[in-house]
């Protein structure tokens, strides 16, 4: 493996940086593409100097994925820090309000309908071989139909704690993709 | 200065014309990254330098006439094969159908050169 090789490293983590102008995304894959290039090279007998020459300085490479993506540069640094911090404010004002009512909504379904789904199987089995648990009243329903409420109480749990999960993932890739590479890398 | 000038103009032709050889070389089969490069590399004249072909296929990726799928490598992490698309496959035969259109009239333009020198 060539993770080890510090001149490498070293190499691709000033190709990130100069990609400052690439969201999050980008900038990632952009740099996977060249870590792959470099270790296959590596692999196929070619010395690590010899690869990173090739490949030239790593802002130049940068600047020419910019200009094939017609990436303006320029127009990037001239948003400035003060675009910058107003895009990533303005994203969490935003953010802040969605994620108050959708994360509260999906957190409590979610931890409720799970615990009470894991709850009621409990007590469903255990009612239906005739131990009665402490403090729990059956209003007259029947133990089977607790058991087969309870499988569906705690799918419904789970759906919306995953969507709990995908919301935050999603949150937090917009998040990464407004801040420059410099604080990201 | 005057070679400079010269290797400038050719860099620029070459440039123009790797996008249509990225796009033949896929046409056969889905290829990764460094191999593309290498098999390029074996063309002479249009030798281009992996600084130059990997932006190429990240914009044709963008543009929608590549794809991209992962697969495993005998030797070392899952490789990035890239694969033509149906829009990719038109293109190809348009940049085909340009550069034999261009091709005809700049050599017609040289052989009348010529023939008045």
């Amino acid at each position: 493996m060539t993770d080890t090789n510090p001149a490498i490293e070293a190499y691709l983590g000033k190709f990130r940086k100069a990609l400052g102008a690439f969201n999050y995304d980008d900038r990632e894959g952009l740099t996977g593409d060249v870590r792959e290039h470099i270790e296959e090279a590596v692999a196929s007998g070619q010395s690590a100097d010899a690869v990173l020459r090739a490949l030239g300085p790593a802002h130049m490479l940068a600047k020419a994925y910019a200009i094939e993506l017609e990436l303006s540069h320029r127009d990037e640094q001239a948003a400035g820090w003060f675009t910058r911090a107003a895009r990533i404010f303005g994203y969490l004002a935003v953010g802040s309000i969605l994620t108050l009512t959708i994360g509260v909504a999906l957190a409590s379904f979610g931890f409720a309908l799970t615990l009470s789904g894991m709850a009621m199987l409990v007590i469903g089995m255990t009612e239906a071989v005739g131990i009665h648990l402490p403090g729990v009243q059956m209003a007259g329903v029947a133990p089977g139909y607790v058991i087969a409420a309870a499988p569906v109480m705690f799918g419904l749990g789970v759906v919306s704690l995953w969507g709990l999960y995908g919301y935050c993932r999603w949150l937090i890739r917009g998040l990464r993709n407004l801040i420059p590479a410099r604080l990201a890398a | 200065m005057k070679q400079d000038v010269k290797t400038e103009t050719s860099a620029q032709w070459r440039r123009g014309v790797l996008e249509m050889c990225v796009l033949r070389l896929l046409s056969e089969a889905p290829d990764y990254g460094y191999e593309i490069v290498v098999r390029l590399s074996r063309l002479g004249t249009l030798a281009a330098g992996e600084n130059t072909v990997y932006p190429i296929l990240r914009r044709l990726k963008k543009d929608g006439v590549v794809t991209t799928f992962q697969q495993a490598s005998p030797a070392g992490p899952p490789r990035q094969y890239y694969k033509l698309t149906d829009a990719g496959t038109a293109r190809l035969a348009t940049l085909k159908a340009e550069w034999r259109e261009l091709a005809q009239a700049v050599e017609a333009c040289l052989e009348d050169g010529d023939s008045h020198d």
